[in-house]
Parts: structure tokens; sequence; C-alpha cells
């Protein structure tokens, strides 16, 4: 038991003070930031801010400002459309917007040099017409914009779909419409998150071993500890790594991510205008009741992201977190151990190719019908797949997050006491090949010869 | 009194047989030459003895108890095919080495920075493996074998690789280790060696052992009554006249009137023959040729190998 503890600390000591792991953690998570931020920072910064000449001549358009979008500014002139068109050419000004006056449709025209930033034709449009619909609103039904959309968004936030699901017993229960989805994210993300953390330790596993076969150093090792305790103690200690990293992704992630919320809170909140118009309600607030059809043509934001929070409370995620460990650990060390062993059976890289084959299958078979699963999380597929050991890390998790109308708690169960038995064996395996390949050199392995070697006494 | 007896071993991997109802044993305080061409068997009976697999058939003893994994620190152990960790730094790469032998840190550290200073390695206590020539690495393999001070000593061909400097170090070092009692398992091709340190030899040829013995005896056994006379004369000399048909002259060679004349005789006749010789020439020298264990070891396996085809 102390040799392996030697090896162990040896394994992880000697991975962690490397350079590539100190590079692969540190931008592991920058990586992950840039993944998830760019987007974000893309559409809020991205926007060039674009200075429009407004000759409003209908008087319609007096306040296209607006104090959600300060992409682009607008300035009213007095001058002409023929001098505004000469301080175009000569780059005065960026861009002119001409509204003439029209008793029948209200309309203008763009006038620019060079075209503009992505979607300006639409946004300028777009402030055209809440600009309209605000004079409509004051001048028809003498209420502001930023009032009514308080009151509609206070009169909707109360409605909810509900979704009534039976099963073959009669039984129903109930759920939120929005909540597959998020269910069907977090199981995504679970799953991936397992099957590259397998590969990428595993793959780390391998590497070690073939590293001490090649170098012939388990030769010297082997005369003084078993072959098993040698397997054992790299495959703990890579976990060890393995779990380092991922503690400090975790750390870092979180921290990253405080600190850019900080830093640049517009990134996250979609709107905050709201709540500081929310102050000064109009007085005729409660007597104002806006017609239905009005109501259908306002979307809010806000309640997707009331029913997310809600999808997400209905989450089981004390489960969730200990199965994703638990399912992490053991399809780690199930596939761990395999990995090993082709490592300890062959002599160079070239030649596990055609072991890993086999081994990677299961894990990309689960991933690739992971869709099937997700949509029928209840259905034989999904059943099967999350039973077998090799595949159950992913189909397992991308299941649970649907709660108990898609997995029932003996299924957890028995997947739970397959995976053991799945890792047990696996590990016996493993060590078979293992003592006997460590100490081969020089001959091409077959599957016979691996069938032998598992026969073998010792 | 052995300290390590392998009773009848068989080993076979599929149809392959390793070996073949195999005995060794080696005395105490010995240095025993375990021979054999490649593939015959020695790694699989060294790896047996060393606890790393086990055999199909046949029991091995140390100190006269059954081998199990806890004599496995009592032996120490230089395989064939030896390596280190490349990235790893040479003084911890010996600690780590040191401590799966059972050994404390600081007693590991202590023993370690002994030999280093011996070996005259200490400066490259904090280089990694990668930096060191074949021969430094040579040492510190060499190093933490003998780090835990075993009883007994498996060689696996500890002299390959290294220059001719360093292979008197080495085998200075083996002696120095049977000198203070340890009895040693010297497994090589080089025959020179194996006449310079062993007291035993067994050989091994195809999984079946062919020979064994104290190597004078053996010697002995396969000697061929070979006398080699050096002898001066003035005048020309005629051996063939001198002599009779009981001596057959095999070669006679003369630098202006220096002789050398190599002649095989019958059993327990040199007497007649130096009667012969005295009357007519000056003897310088007169001595026994025995064959070589090159010599035996090739006319053995080709023997047995004649004999199987």
């Amino acid at each position: 038991m102390n040799k392996i503890l030697i090896i162990i600390r040896r394994e992880y000591f000697e991975a962690v003070k490397k350079k590539s792991f100190i590079i692969m953690t540190i931008l592991g998570p920058l990586l992950m930031a840039i993944l998830v931020l760019t987007p974000a920072l893309l559409v809020k910064y991205a926007k060039d801010d674009t200075t429009i000449t407004v000759l409003d001549e209908s008087h319609l358009f007096s306040n296209l400002n607006s104090p959600n979008d300060k992409s682009i500014h607008y300035v009213y002139s007095n001058k002409s459309l023929s001098e505004l068109k000469n301080d175009l050419l000569s780059k005065e000004i960026e861009a002119l917007l001409y509204i003439p006056y029209n008793s029948v449709t209200p309309g203008g025209m763009l006038y620019t040099t060079s075209s503009l930033g992505r979607g300006v034709t639409s946004n300028v449009l777009a402030s055209m017409k809440r600009n309209l619909s605000n004079e409509i609103l004051l001048n028809e039904f003498n209420i502001s914009q930023d009032s009514l959309n308080i009151y509609i968004e206070n009169q909707t936030n109360k409605i909810m779909l509900g979704q009534t699901f039976i099963n073959k017993n009669g039984e129903e229960s109930h759920k939120e419409s929005y909540h597959k989805d998020v269910q069907l994210a977090i199981g995504f993300i679970s799953g991936i998150l397992i099957y590259i953390f397998i590969f990428m330790y595993c793959s780390m596993v391998l590497r070690n071993v073939l590293e001490e076969k090649t170098n012939r150093i388990v030769e010297i090792i082997t005369s003084s500890v078993k072959p098993i305790q040698l397997m054992i103690g790299k495959i703990v200690g890579v976990a060890f790594i393995g779990l380092t990293q991922l503690l400090i992704w975790i750390v870092s992630l979180v921290i990253l991510l405080g600190v850019v919320q900080v830093s640049f809170p517009t990134v996250f909140s979609n709107d905050n205008t709201n709540i500081a118009v929310t102050e000064n309600l109009p007085d005729d607030y409660y007597q104002y009741k806006p017609s239905n059809s009005q109501i259908a043509e306002i979307q809010d934001s806000n309640i997707m992201d009331n029913e997310f929070v809600a999808a997400l409370a209905n989450i089981n995620f004390t489960q969730l977190i200990l199965m994703f460990l638990f399912f992490f650990i053991t399809g780690y060390f199930l596939y761990a151990s395999l990995y090993a062993a082709i490592g300890g059976a062959v002599d160079n890289n070239a030649d596990t190719q055609q072991f890993m084959l086999p081994i990677t299958l299961p894990l990309l078979l689960a991933f690739i019908v992971s869709q099937y699963i997700a949509e029928n999380p209840g259905g034989s597929i999904a059943f099967w797949f999350s039973i077998i050991p090799l595949t159950s890390p992913i189909a397992m998790l991308i299941r649970l997050p649907f709660g108990i109308e898609a997995v029932q708690s003996w299924e957890i169960i028995l997947s739970c006491s397959l995976m053991l038995i799945g890792c047990m064996v696996a590990v016996w395996i493993a060590a078979k090949i293992y003592r006997t390949g460590i100490l081969m050199y020089g001959k091409k392995i077959t599957y016979k010869d691996l069938w032998k070697w598992i026969k073998y006494n010792q | 009194m052995n300290i390590i007896e392998a009773h009848n071993i068989s080993k076979n991997y599929g149809n392959f047989t390793a070996l073949d109802n195999v005995s060794i044993s080696v005395k105490k305080g010995h240095i025993l030459g375990l021979l054999g061409p490649n593939g015959a068997g020695k790694t699989t009976l060294i790896r047996i003895m060393n606890h790393i697999i086990a055999p199909d058939k046949g029991e091995v003893f140390f100190s006269g108890e059954k081998l199990t994994q806890k004599h496995v620190y009592q032996i120490g152990y230089l395989p064939e095919e030896r390596g280190l960790y490349k990235k790893m730094k040479v003084g911890e790469q010996a600690i780590y080495l040191a401590r799966l032998k059972g050994i404390h840190r600081n007693e590991a550290i202590k023993r370690l920075r002994y030999w280093f200073d011996k070996f005259a390695i200490t400066p490259w206590w904090n280089r990694k493996v990668e930096e060191l020539s074949k021969g430094m690495q040579q040492k510190v393999q060499f190093i933490v074998t003998v780090i835990h001070e075993p009883a007994f000593y498996i060689f696996d061909e500890p002299f390959s690789g290294f220059d001719p400097i360093n292979v008197n170090l080495l085998k200075n070092e083996i002696l120095d280790l049977k000198k203070q009692g340890a009895s040693i398992i010297f497994s090589t091709h080089n025959m020179a060696s194996v006449e310079e340190l062993c007291d035993d030899i067994v050989l091994i040829n195809k999984a079946e052992k062919i020979l064994e013995g104290n190597i004078k005896t053996i010697k002995n056994q396969f000697k061929e009554n070979l006398f080699q006379v050096q002898f001066q004369s003035a005048n020309p000399v005629d051996l063939t006249g001198l002599l009779t048909e009981n001596f057959d002259i095999q070669s006679i060679e003369n630098n202006e009137d220096e002789y050398t004349a190599l002649i095989k005789i019958q059993a327990n006749t040199q007497n007649d023959l130096l009667n012969a010789l005295i009357p007519h020439v000056n003897i310088k020298s007169f001595q026994e040729i025995f064959p070589s264990m090159n010599d035996i070891f090739i006319s053995q396996v080709n023997k047995i190998n004649l004999k199987n085809n």
C-alpha cells in the first residue's frame, strides 16, 4: 500500500511540475472564458459608434436617440438637404437620414458614402418605429412606452404555461414547458465534460505507461513493486492530477467570471433601464388597460429569464453533482485501466491504434446517440446505454436532469452497481494484460496474445 | 548453504517453452554465472527468482523459505533492459527508486550521497537524466540496485553499454560486494568476465540446463590434455623426430631461436613429454592449456543443437 502511495506521489508531482501542465491549466479556463465571452463581447462592442445626421421634415421623429442603444447617435440638423449632401461628400458628416413630410406613410432615406456597420439600417428602422410608437402612445393614449412596458410586464409575468406528462400507468406529472431545454443543456454539458475528461486523462495514463515501457524503467521498478501496484499507482496519480486541474479550473473560472461581471456589467444583464424607470410610475398606471392585441405584440425577455431560473431550480443538483463525480471517477477508472493495459501491451505509440478503436468506440457511440437519449430519456435506447458500464457515464448523465419521469431510482442503482462491477472487471483484465505486456518487447501484439495473457495464472 | 534455490522450474508461454525443468542454486558468498545464448530462458528464470513472474511448475526457496514478495527486498536486481525517467532529476529519481525498495527517505539520501561521491556523479544530482551520458545512467542504475544493501544480487548483462574504464569500476564493485559476503547471479555473454568473476556456472540452452558446476571443475572436465611448451634452442629443432606418436603436435611457431609449441598428450604423460624434450632444448615454460569458457560454451551449445537437429 505504502508503495502505491510513493508511486502516486511521484506521478502527481512530476506531472504537476511539468510546463505542459501549468500551460494547459492556465490556458484551459482562458480558452473557456474566451469561448463563452467572445460572442457576447462581439455583440456588445463590435458595433462602431455611428453618428447619423437627421433632417426631419415630418416632425414625427424628434426623439430617435434611444437610451438602450448607444451605438447610433442621432444629431438633428436644420440645414437644407443639398447642403447636408455636400457635407456628406466632404466627410463632415458620417451619414444622413432624410425624412420628408409625407401625410400618408412616414418614411426616410439613409444617405451614406460607404457601407456602415452591420445592422445599422435595421437599427435605424427600429429606432424610427419606436419613436413613432412612443408618439402614438403619448398623443393618442397619453402614456409613455416605458410605463406601458412596466404595466404589461407586471400583468403578463403571472402567465405560465404548464405541461402534464402522462406515463404508462396513467400517472400525471407537471413540468414547465421551458424545462426540457434546460435539462437537455445540462445533460449535454455533463455528458460532454465526462467525455472530454475521460479521454484527456486516460490518454495521459496511456502516455505515461508507454513512456515507462519504452524507457525500460519499468524493469527496474518491477524488481521492487508488483506490476499491479505500479498500474494502480499511475491511474490514481493521474486521477489526482485531473482533479487538481479541474479544481483549479472551476475556481479560476468562478473568479474570472466574477471579475468580468464586475468590470463589464452590461455583458451579462440585458437591460437595467427598467429598474430605474419603475420609480416614477405614472399616476394613471393602474387605470390604464391596454388591449389584448397590444400585449401580444410586446415581448419581454424577463419571462424567459424567470422560467430559466425555475427550470434550474427544478433539477436535483445534489444528485446530479454526486452522480457526475461518481461516473467521472468510475468512468475514468474503467477506461484508464483499459488504456493502461494497451500502453503496457504495445511497444510504441503507432501500435496503440488497433487497440484504441474498440475501447474508444463505446464512448463515442454513447456520444453519438446522446441526441436520441435526450429526445427520449425514458426510452429503451436511453435505458440500455445508461446500464452498460462502458457507455453509462455519458448516457446516464444525459438522462439524469430529466428527473424521475425519465430515470427510475432502481435504474440509477442498477447502473451504478454495474459500473462498479465493470470497473473491477476492467482493472482485473487490465492488470493481467499489463503485467505480462510491460515485460515484453519487440513483438507485434495481437488480440490473440492479449487473450492468452488474460488466461495466464501469473 | 545456498542463498537461493530454484527447483524444477518450468514455464510455458502458450506453446513456447521458456524453461523446462531447470534447477539452479547459488551458494552463499559465491558468484554464479548464468550463461546461455539469446532466448535460452535466462531472463525468464531471473524474473521467476525475482518474483516478477510465477513458474508453471517448480518452486523457489530464498534462504530456505519459499520465495514471497517480502524476499524481493533482499534481492538487488539489475535488469538487462534498464532505463530511467528521462525528464526526472537524477537525485529525486534515485530517492524514488530507493523508497520503492522500502528505504526511508532520509536514509536513502544518506546512502545515495555516499554512492554518488564514490562514483563521482554528485554534480549531476540536480540534473535531468536526459543530460547524462549512458555510462552515467548505468552508474545510477547500479547504485539503485545496491542501495538497499541486500544479501543477494542478480546482475543481468551488467556491462553492456559501459566503456572499458567503467567496466573495470563495476567489476571491482561486484568483487567488493562478494568480499562483503554477498551472493550474486551474473548473467552475461561476456565469457572473459565470467572467468574473471564467477565461482560456478550454469549453462542454459533452449529452456534446458545443459551444464553446471564449479568453473575449475568444468574446465578440468573439458580439458583436452593440451600443453604449451616454450623453449629455446640454438639449432633448428625437429619436434616430430624427438617425440613419439603419443604426442600430437598441434602447432609450432618460432621467433628466431624462441619456440612455442602446442602438444596434445595422453592423460598424465606430461612428465614423459618433458623428459623427451629436456635433453635437446632449454625449457622456458610449460603449462596446461584449459579450454576457455567461450570454447566450452560454443561447443556445448552446438553439440546440443546438432543432436536436436
